[in-house]
């Protein structure tokens, strides 16, 4: 944790014992996936990308027109999922092992983020409960909006480590 | 005295603290608030630099970022900056300043001799005089006359400042906190805005911290305290903005209080939805003899270090001017003690100005100019006279001109919009700009106070309303606008001496009628001829008047004249600032497989790969690379070897119509490809040049796994996903990096399946379960692993893919278990040794150039269905059969090597020119004992065997070689089937 001067806080800490899948339809089959969906996870998709919906462990994010990632904090959604979808209507990807998840919390943190991505967060498209896909240090990475101060941050594994430090250094 | 010419009241500096700072080592004292020049006047310094070509004794000019005389080192040591104008400087205790481009001093400068040669020095005299007498001519003097003329030395030392990087958001900016900017932030807060407010100077308020007047002082204490008050406007002080760019960004450069921890500068990348720009105006010189003389000043610069700081920069004045602005400066400073002469060049007055000037005692000149001014190192007198009366000298100390003013036009013309000439102001103002752009006050022409606060208020609401149609806001016309009607600021010269329009490049009157004798008439060609406009400065303060005299000389309307272009920034930003802090270990980030700390502790020297840091030897295997890469292949083709190929590029493909997505990138066919059996593959761009190879391997009916080059993984990535989203949107396909998500390594040697059998017996790696080119699929300790039998060294060798996170765990046991087996790792330099060996091309060889045919690959295009890249790979310059072609070379001279990059010619030949080729790829080869290479050569007629010559020209060698085929090592394939 880093403090300023004011004695506003910024927490960094790995978030882990989750899985994320995305899952992805074509052009003439994303509602059907929708609906498949909302009926393994109990809750329709967001509609606008960028949007996030959440029930119980399980968080829906809109990343693409086409493209949900599906958040299971628990871990278990990728076995229903795959099972759910009609592989000629779309498919179904995991993408954990190929991410971490840092979440950022405290006072400064919307400060500091300014030096961090070039995103807006008065920015209603960046109010607490959405998240966008966005650059850091080059990285390309996903932010989401869990609340006024904190941040769940989606970053590539390889680039994992230099990122942490990048981070950590904007917050010191 | 201390401060001998600070006045005992006024001015907005705080009296009560003293700040201490040097000026080339002499100790002075100024106060909270003045800037590094005022402090300077203050303390009767009127000496502070020396002029760029002739090392002209220069004084202070201006009171802003305009300054093209007093440009001073600051700090010392690796923190040394140069060339920051004093007049831009925030006073600050501790402060250290050296004056610059002077030897051995100041005061008494050696080059200062160059004067004496002015006559050679004119114009474009680099271009015809140091042109000879040999073409290399040029390259002896040149070092010589950069030390001669030139500005302040930096450090060479690393910098040692920090530099930050933000984004910012608005609903609203406002570029300028005088009154017009002022008058615009607060009427956009004020309907709801967020709103920022940048202004360069450190404190708000433009032109109305230099009146004396108390209704405009009230004016703008009234204003900065709303503005103070209003929760939704920020305020960007020491901030300036340097450059628009596209889609509402401002490039914003904030300078920090860096002495005391924090960073030096911060570079702030600004989104508005709307930008009101209210940059205000510089005010123009005059041009007559002697003008640069210290102690000739702008008007404006003299009141503002009167009424701002309380300093008085001058007892006997002559204020000269062809306009009506100049007039409130000679009276401000007849009120302060001076002994005010104002010289008009015009001949009818209005009343008013007349009144104005009578009524404060000060006398007025008309119709007269300025014909010289004497004195050396501060001005002693001016030469006067009235329009063809006798000359008059008149002793001063201090001159005040004013040519009038130029609307600070340099953000709004920065993407393209060239502003257009007002006639009646003299001047050029914004273009027709586009939607949620607006301007207010002087910078459109609008020079009265009244006027520009007005639209400013009209400005900030348009911008806040978001009303992207609606145009800037109308000029008003004042009073003061309609005295500066079609006025030049230079005066027929009369007298001897240099005439100066560029201070800062030492431009004179005659070097620009030079330059237009010799043909030099549009504007761009007269600042490149004489480099007028340039420099630090940019020509703030010269430009117009140029383009004035151009017209002139042209006998043309200024208008048809145009102006240079404008480009960012406005002014120098710090390379620092740009880089903010990405620079040391931070310079980009680094991408590290999942066996990255295996590696470091077990020996690997690693190597960047792009943004990948690889293992490029294991010092197990030798101390040096070339030892090393060479018991590294040894071992790969006797026994076996390990190598981390998790950069390559991973892509995840689903869908129905994965197979037609497939045969549309790659050149071959996929039809056909079985579950379980993965294909070598090449694409191509549009233009029929090879964009990368890979493999894919079918792992159902509408899912497959394909592999990229590590190299050019990301080019790859999108051009699917551009194509899938723009050209072939009705594909039902998915396709999804999963770079990150596979760890990746290549077991390959005679070995290797012995090795896989004991390391991994959940899979079967008899050729009768994973032929070659098979693919099988399963778990290990819960994990997904993939095992593609798959060479790219030749030898019998495995691809195995396993979860990201298992995958360190996996590579450390298939290392223990195969470490019975002789198997050891390797890096990439034995990696691209071992392809050589083979014949496989990579990154050498699809370097952006290079057609399927020219790599031997032409046989794997499909004939009947199109693809990516087919039309055009037939363009008759791509079908020639001169091309240079992969070939193969041995090194013919035991004693020497071949090297990558050189130049192939025949036998004979005269080694000159681009020849017929070139080598890509060079490895000693173990198993052949010599150095072997592929290349590209285009010789006529049956290569085969031909001795070529690999010149190297930068390394001077030349070295005999012998064209073969590319596969050097086992062409029959017997090691690859195991």
């Amino acid at each position: 944790m880093a403090e300023n001067g004011a004695g506003q806080s910024f927490v960094m800490e790995e978030m882990r014992g989750w899985s994320l899948v995305q899952v992805a339809g074509w052009h003439d089959s994303v509602a059907a996936i929708e609906q498949d969906i909302a009926r393994v996870c109990g809750i329709a998709p967001p509609a606008e990308v960028g949007g996030v919906a959440v029930a119980g462990a399980i968080s829906l994010i809109r990343v693409g027109p086409g493209r949900i990632w599906l958040i299971d904090e628990v871990g278990e959604v990728f076995a229903r999922m795959a099972a759910a979808i009609d592989p000629t209507q779309g498919c179904v990807t995991p993408l954990g092992e190929g991410r971490r998840r840092f979440r950022l919390s405290g006072e400064r943190v919307p400060e500091a983020l300014k030096s961090l991505v070039a995103l807006d967060l008065a920015a209603p498209s960046l109010a607490p409960g959405r998240a966008a896909l966005t650059m850091m240090h080059r990285v390309p990475v996903l932010l989401h909006r869990v609340a006024s101060t904190t941040f769940d941050l989606y970053v590539s594994t390889t680039f994992s480590v230099s990122l942490e430090e990048w981070i950590s250094e904007a917050a010191a | 005295v201390s401060q001998p010419c600070r006045l005992a009241k006024g001015g907005h500096i705080d009296r009560s603290r003293p700040m201490a700072f040097t000026f080339d080592g002499q100790r002075m004292t100024g106060f909270a608030g003045d800037t590094l020049a005022s402090a300077l006047l203050a303390n009767g310094v009127t000496l502070v630099g020396r002029s760029f070509k002739y090392h002209r004794p220069r004084g202070i000019f201006c009171a802003g970022p305009e300054e093209p005389n007093a440009l001073v080192t600051l700090r010392e040591g690796s923190a040394r900056t140069p060339n920051i104008p004093a007049t831009t400087v925030e006073l600050s205790e501790g402060l250290v300043a050296e004056s610059q481009n002077r030897w051995p001093s100041l005061r008494f400068d050696l080059q200062a001799v160059n004067s004496l040669f002015a006559p050679l020095l004119a114009a474009g005299f680099y271009y015809k005089t140091f042109m000879g007498p040999t073409r290399r001519s040029w390259m002896l003097y040149e070092p010589f006359i950069r030390r001669a003329a030139g500005l302040g030395r930096a450090s060479e030392a690393p910098d040692p400042d920090r530099y930050e990087v933000r984004h910012e958001f608005a609903d609203v900016t406002v570029v300028g906190a005088g009154p017009a900017g002022l008058a615009a932030a607060i009427a956009a807060a004020g309907a709801g805005a967020q709103v920022i407010l940048i202004e360069q100077d450190f404190l708000a308020g433009g032109s109305l911290l230099a009146t004396a007047d108390p209704a405009e002082a009230a004016q703008r204490a009234a204003m900065t305290e709303r503005i103070r008050r209003l929760e939704n406007l920020k305020v960007l002080l020491r901030t300036t903005a340097f450059g628009l760019y596209d889609g509402g960004t401002l490039g914003l450069v904030e300078s920090c209080d860096h002495e005391h921890g924090q960073v030096r500068q911060v570079l702030v990348m600004l989104r508005a939805r709307s930008i009101v720009f209210a940059t205000g105006a510089i005010e123009r010189p005059l041009v007559f003899p002697e003008n640069d003389r210290p102690g000739v000043m702008l008007a404006s610069a003299a009141r503002a270090y009167l009424n701002r700081f309380g300093v008085l920069c001058g007892r006997r004045i002559v204020v000269a001017t062809n306009n009506d602005s100049a007039y409130r400066a000679a009276i401000d400073l007849a009120e302060a003690g001076a002994d005010v002469t104002i010289v008009d060049s015009r001949g009818k007055l209005a009343p008013t100005v007349v009144r104005m000037a009578d009524a404060h005692g000060v006398p007025v000149r008309t119709s007269t100019t300025v014909l010289k001014v004497l004195g050396r190192h501060r001005v002693k007198a001016v030469v006067l006279a009235a329009s063809g009366g006798p000359e008059e000298r008149v002793a001063a100390d201090l001159v005040c001109v004013s040519g009038g003013w130029s609307p600070t036009v340099h953000l709004t013309s920065h993407q393209g919009i060239r502003p257009r000439h007002r006639e009646d102001i003299a001047g050029f103002v914004p273009g027709a700009l586009g939607p949620c752009r607006f301007t207010a006050g002087a910078v459109g022409g609008t020079y009265d106070l009244e006027g520009a606060i007005a639209e400013g208020t009209g400005a900030g609401k348009l911008a806040a309303s978001f009303d992207g149609g609606k145009p800037s806001a109308p000029p008003v016309a004042g009073p003061l606008a309609d005295s500066l009607a079609a006025v030049s600021s230079a005066a027929p010269q009369r007298k001897s001496g240099k005439a100066f329009v560029d201070l800062q490049n030492d431009v004179t009157l005659d070097d620009v009628r030079l330059a237009r004798s010799e043909g030099y008439e549009s504007a761009e060609h007269l600042k490149r001829y004489t480099t007028l406009g340039m420099g630090t400065d940019q020509g703030k303060t010269s430009n117009v008047n140029a383009l004035s005299l151009m017209a002139g000389l042209a006998d043309a309307p200024v208008a048809q004249i145009g102006t240079t272009t404008f480009r960012p920034p406005y002014t120098p930003v710090a390379i620092g600032a740009l880089a903010g802090r990405a620079v040391g270990r931070h310079f980009r980030p680094i991408r590290r497989t999942p066996m990255h700390a295996w590696h470091l502790e077990n020996g690997a020297e690693m190597i960047e790969a792009g943004l990948w840091k690889r293992p490029w030897f294991y010092r197990s295997a030798g101390a040096t690379v070339a030892e090393a890469y060479i018991a590294e292949m040894r071992f790969v083709r006797e026994a076996a070897g390990i190598c981390d190929i998790s950069t390559l590029g991973k892509i995840d493909l689903q869908g129905p119509d994965a197979v037609e997505f497939l045969n549309r990138i790659y050149v071959n066919a996929w039809s056909k490809l079985d579950i379980g059996r993965a294909r070598y593959g090449v694409m191509l761009r549009d233009d029929g040049i090879v964009l990368d190879d890979g493999t894919a391997a079918r792992l159902g009916e509408h899912h497959f796994f394909m592999t990229t080059s590590t190299a050019k993984a990301a080019d790859v990535m999108s051009w699917i996903e551009f194509l899938l989203q723009t050209a072939w949107t009705d594909l039902r396909v998915q396709a999804t990096s999963v770079t990150d998500d596979w760890a990746a390594m290549s077991i390959a040697g005679p070995n290797s399946r012995a090795i896989l059998a004991a390391a991994l017996p959940e899979f079967d790696p008899s050729s009768d379960a994973l032929p070659h080119t098979g693919v099988l699929c399963g778990e290990r300790a819960g994990r997904p692993l993939r095992i593609a039998r798959l060479s790219y060294s030749g030898e019998l060798a495995y691809e195995v893919y396993v979860a990201a996170s298992a995958g360190a765990a996996t590579w450390r046991h298939i290392l223990d278990v195969g470490k019975s087996f002789g198997l050891r790792p390797y890096g990439v330099e034995a990696l691209g040794a071992l392809r050589v060996e083979k014949g496989h091309v990579a990154g050498p060889e699809i370097d952006g150039r290079t057609t399927l045919d020219d790599l031997g690959l032409g046989r794997m295009a499909k004939q009947t269905r199109p693809f990516v890249g087919s039309v055009l790979r037939q363009r008759p310059a791509l079908l020639e059969t001169q091309r240079p072609r992969l070939v193969g070379l041995e090194c013919l001279e035991p004693e020497r090597r071949l090297r990558s990059g050189a130049v192939l010619f025949d036998r004979g030949e005269p080694a000159a020119g681009h020849g017929r080729g070139r080598i890509t790829s060079v490895t000693w080869s173990p198993t052949l004992g010599k150095y072997i290479a592929l290349g590209l050569y285009g010789g006529e007629g049956d290569t085969d065997g031909r001795e070529v010559v690999a010149v190297h020209p930068i390394r001077s060698e030349s070295v005999r070689a012998r064209i073969v085929a590319p596969v050097f090592l086992d062409p029959e394939g017997k090691r690859l089937h195991g």
